[in-house]
Order: structure tokens, then sequence, then C-alpha cells
């Protein structure tokens, strides 16, 4: 077998470190500014895969095939974007756990409800933090956590 | 926070692409002008960013892993294993929101240089983009691997020696932190 190695010229490096620019302080201070000025308009297509999740959740009770999975794991994907940066970090991580249910169903093309269920009430409940105590919402999570790894891979 | 940090970053005139679904580009594109990039060139899908490597010169690629049937993956796979210089050897980060093993494994050997998992940290993306910035490791062409040398383990993680998950990160030198190790978020 041969092994070609390269030294390339390192492009970024010649690049970020030019003279000027801003300090990194002033550079992630600028990006969190970005995102508080898109805060809104996030938390509305949040919202929105919220409900998408829930009503494919709901039509997929007897079964799922590769296409709802796929399409339920993308919607809880995108959910797991948005929810950490704009302050649900649970909510974020239920969605981990329910592309990681989805992934380890998919994998093995079975189909298991309650363990999806349990995971569409627990968006549900995590969506809105205000109403469940934090020690509560952990330990939603970590619910969801075990459920999950019930399901082998 | 300001205390805590070391150095400049200048992304004014650096050239970087951000491949990702429509969905995560807004975020991902405030985060990176926040750091100062001026002049992104923004795609949503494989062929037009294979389209904008065969005109420009890069200097940076943030890649999406959740492009649909693995894309992002592919592209970057594509990208080295092409003759497009100086692009293919471009420095490619891997953004990924649920991160199994199998997909870690998936950004690893298609050869890109980093994953870093969402939701997206803008501090940790930023010191992801300063530790690639600063590495050194060779490019490896293989008959089934073309990619920066997956080899690396010994270099320990950003933030230098000391800061790392495995204790093998401990080991080893890393470039010099550009931001204090004891902030590391690892």
């Amino acid at each position: 077998m041969t092994v070609i190695t390269r030294r390339p010229e390192n492009r970024l490096a010649k690049a970020v470190f030019q003279p000027g620019g801003k300090t990194m302080a002033q550079a992630l201070d600028d990006a969190q500014a970005g995102l508080e000025e898109i805060r809104g308009a996030s938390l509305d297509i949040l919202r929105t895969k919220l409900e998408e999740i829930q009503a494919l959740g709901r039509k997929s009770e007897v079964n799922a095939g590769p296409e709802e999975i796929k399409t339920l794991y993308a919607l809880s994907s995108e959910v797991i974007d948005i929810a950490g940066l704009f302050g649900l970090p649970e909510l974020g991580q239920a969605a981990y756990s329910l592309c990681e249910l989805l992934d380890r169903l998919g994998s093995r093309q079975i189909w298991n409800w309650p363990a999806v269920q349990v995971h569409l009430h627990g968006l549900l409940v995590l969506a809105d933090p205000d109403k469940t105590p934090e020690d509560a919402r952990k330990s939603v999570v970590e619910g969801l956590r075990q459920v999950c790894q019930r399901i082998a891979r | 926070m300001s205390d805590t940090l070391k150095g400049r970053i200048n992304l004014e005139k650096a050239a970087v692409m951000l491949l990702c679904p429509q969905q995560g580009m807004e975020v991902l594109a405030r985060v990176m002008e926040g750091f100062g990039m001026r002049h992104p060139y923004i795609c949503h899908d494989a062929a037009k960013a294979m389209e904008i490597c065969a005109q420009t010169d890069l200097d940076l690629i943030l890649c999406d892993g959740s492009l649909p049937g693995g894309a992002g993956y592919d592209f970057v796979a594509q990208l080295r294993r092409s003759d497009l210089d100086p692009n293919r050897f471009v420095p490619v980060m891997i953004l990924q929101g649920h991160t199994p093993v199998d997909q870690i494994q998936k950004a690893r050997d298609c050869g890109a240089n980093f994953v870093v998992a969402k939701p997206i940290n803008p501090r940790l993306l930023l010191e992801r983009i300063l530790w690639i910035a600063q590495e050194t490791r060779p490019f490896i062409e293989l008959d089934d691997y073309v990619g920066p040398d997956r080899r690396f383990h010994d270099l320990g993680p950003p933030g230098g020696p000391g800061t790392g998950r495995r204790r093998s990160d401990k080991t080893g030198s890393s470039p010099k932190p550009l931001i204090n190790a004891e902030d590391s978020l690892l």
C-alpha cells in the first residue's frame, strides 16, 4: 500500500493571525449578540419543529417505516441545534435522546411506540421549562436516557 | 470573560465556506460573523459546495453533518480525493447534533479535521478554529483514506495538555494554547 505524506500550507493560520481583527473576548461577545438577534425567530422555528414531531409521532403509533423514522430524526436533530443555544438545555438533551432512540430503532428495523411516546411527552414537558422545576426536568432527561439505553444497538 | 482570553483573531479576509441546511445556516452564520467573518461562501448542498471549491481558494470549511443522506461526509471525501489544489487540503470542521460513535468514525474517515457537537457553543467553536489554525498534522493519502493524519491523540485537545477527556491526552504536547486551559470546555 502506498502512503503519501504531505505538509500543505495551513492557509487558515495565515488568515486568522494577520494583524487587526478583534480580541477573542470581543469575538465571543459579538457572536453572542448575533445569536440574541435571532432568538425570537429561532424559538418560533423550534416550536414549529416540536409541533411537527408531535404530529408525526402520533401518526406513527402503530408502526413507522424508514421514512417516518428519518423525518422524526431530522426534526429532533433540528431541536438539538436550537434548544441548547437559547436556554432550553434539557429540551435539547431530550431531543438528543430521541435521536439516539430513533437511530437504534432504525438500525434494527424495529419500532417501539412506548419508548417513542414517552419521549414525545418528555419534549412537551421540557418545552415549557417555567412550569417544571430544574430537578424534575433533569429527572425527565435521565428517565428518557434510561428508556433509550434499554433498546440495544 | 475577557481576562481569560488571549490574543486576537482576524477572519476579515478569510475565505470561509459554510455548507449547511437552510434551517441551521442562520445560527452558524451569525456566530461566524460575530467572530469577524466578512465574506462567507454559503451553500446548502454538496453540488454547490463543490462548485465553489472549484472557483475559490478557501481557508476553512464548516460542514453540517446532518445534510440528507450523509451528503456532507461524501462532499468532504470527494473534495479530499479531487485535484482541486489547494482546496483539497483545506481544513474542514464537521458540525453534528447527534453524535453516535459511527457518525464520529464516519466524520474522521471522510477526511475532516474536527467534529464539533451541536448546539453550537461559540466559545468551543472559536477554540476549535484556533486549534485548526495552529495544527501541524501531516496530510495523508492512502488507497482508502485521504485527509489529515488520524493518529493525533497524543497532541492533546485545544487548551493544552492536562485538560483532555482521555488519559492519553495528557501525555502529549499541544500547540501553545490561545485560551487558558482552565477555561477549556472539554
